[in-house]
């Protein structure tokens, strides 16, 4: 499976992976820096649904359970599909701003 | 926190096995919006379609196994979604015998005439019921058979199906013989307790049967291959059965369009179709079809993933 297979989880899964870029996190942890980082809400049902990806994936991996909370943390290839994926978004920033500044 | 754990239920066991206690936990951490409600709801979906979602932790033989349990699964799903479409389309037919709309339905066959769109949506909704029985036929009789021959203790459970056969075709067949007897006239209609009764029979013997039927089926030693094979006539019946839902849905747009007098009477137990009786065929028909949608999704992301498993093990 490659990360563009992820379809509607593509964005939650890019957002969970730069969230767990800063440390390992547990899923209401995450929800809550998502939320700082992007100022968007984060479904639980979709967090999961995301987490469940990128667990099957082998870019994030469970660490032993906190009380019932389980952490995640990124792997070398989440970090590399990550690498990639803001590399991606940073080429398309940079060519919007260039063309607005052209206008 | 109630709402949290009536939530978690909504997922496949095995996804509950592995994220629950994580999930329950973040769930009763934050106070949950209408939307966060809905979103676990869709996503319960999801995971129920997609089961290899719930396998992070598990080995690639077990994998394999779990996700030929759910192909099974699949399968009990589509063909039970099939039974309460024919149960449904079964009391539309009973209704439709002698109805007021017969002359309308022109000739019901291979010679279609565009211009009686009610025989035509009939026509195509009696060839979709073929075509679904087919493919059950071709699924299912080999899985039976299979069943039947290398599981001797699920044997009992085929008993009921034959039973319920026998018990609904009886009180019919006896009628229609008192009648050819002429011990009652040959056009009286059937009383209406008899009818709701034969109608409730209908569902208790079809319930009856599929419980047993997918009881045998899930207990039986059956060949990967043959379950591999009986998924591909499971995606014909739900194309039949989605077929045979627009024909019904059509049937009753023309309806209401050509005897609106007939169609929109507000009385269920009349002898014919009405916009209730009509609804509520459809609704049943919907449901189904909409089961059995999921069972065909939910077949193929087990196929897909098992055959992955079975590459990567072997």
């Amino acid at each position: 499976m490659g990360f563009s297979d992820l379809g509607p989880f593509s964005n939650p899964a890019l957002l969970i992976l730069a969230s767990l870029a800063g440390g390992a996190k547990h899923g209401y942890a995450m929800m809550e820096d998502i939320a700082a980082m992007t100022g968007t809400h984060m479904g639980p049902g979709t967090l999961y649904g995301a987490l469940a990806r990128l667990e099957e994936g082998g870019w994030i991996e469970a660490l032993p359970s906190e009380d019932r909370r389980r952490p995640y943390r990124l792997t070398g290839a989440g970090a590399a599909v990550l690498r990639e994926q803001l590399a991606a978004v940073e080429s398309f920033v940079a060519t919007g701003l260039r063309r607005l500044a052209e206008q | 926190m109630k709402i949290a754990r009536l939530l978690l239920r909504l997922y496949p066991r095995c996804w509950r096995d592995r994220y629950g206690d994580e999930f329950m936990a973040m769930l009763e951490a934050q106070r949950l919006s209408f939307t966060d409600v809905l979103d676990v709801a869709l996503n319960a979906l999801d995971a129920h379609i997609n089961p290899n979602l719930s396998f992070a932790d598990t080995s690639l033989n077990e994998r394999v196994r779990l996700l030929m349990q759910k192909l099974r699964s699949a399968e009990i799903m589509i063909f039970a979604a099939w039974i309460a479409f024919v149960v449904a389309g079964l009391h539309f037919n009973g209704l439709m015998d002698d109805s007021p709309y017969s002359p309308l339905m022109g000739n019901i066959g291979l010679d279609l005439d565009l211009h009686q769109p009610l025989g035509v949506t009939w026509t195509v909704l009696s060839a979709g019921s073929m075509i679904a029985l087919l493919a059950v036929l071709a699924g299912g009789l080999p899985l039976a058979y299979a069943a039947w021959q290398r599981s001797p203790q699920v044997r009992r459970f085929f008993i009921v199906p034959v039973v319920a056969f026998i018990t609904v075709i009886l009180p019919p067949s006896i009628r229609i013989g008192l009648r050819l007897a002429g011990v009652i006239p040959s056009h009286s209609p059937t009383p209406l307790g008899m009818d709701i009764a034969l109608t409730v029979w209908l569902i208790v013997a079809a319930i009856a049967s599929t419980w047993a039927v997918t009881r045998a089926i899930s207990r039986a030693d059956i060949d990967v291959r043959l379950m591999h094979f009986a998924y591909l006539p499971g995606i014909v019946t739900t194309l039949a059965m989605a077929l045979m839902l627009g024909a019904t849905i059509a049937w009753g747009v023309f309806a209401h369009i050509q005897e609106p007098h007939l169609f929109d009477s507000a009385n269920y137990f009349v002898g014919y179709p009405t916009a209730i009786s009509w609804g509520l065929i459809v609704l049943t028909m919907t449901v189904s079809t909409i089961i059995a949608a999921m069972g065909c999704i939910r077949g193929m992301s087990a196929r897909g993933n098992a055959e992955d498993g079975a590459l990567a093990t072997a």
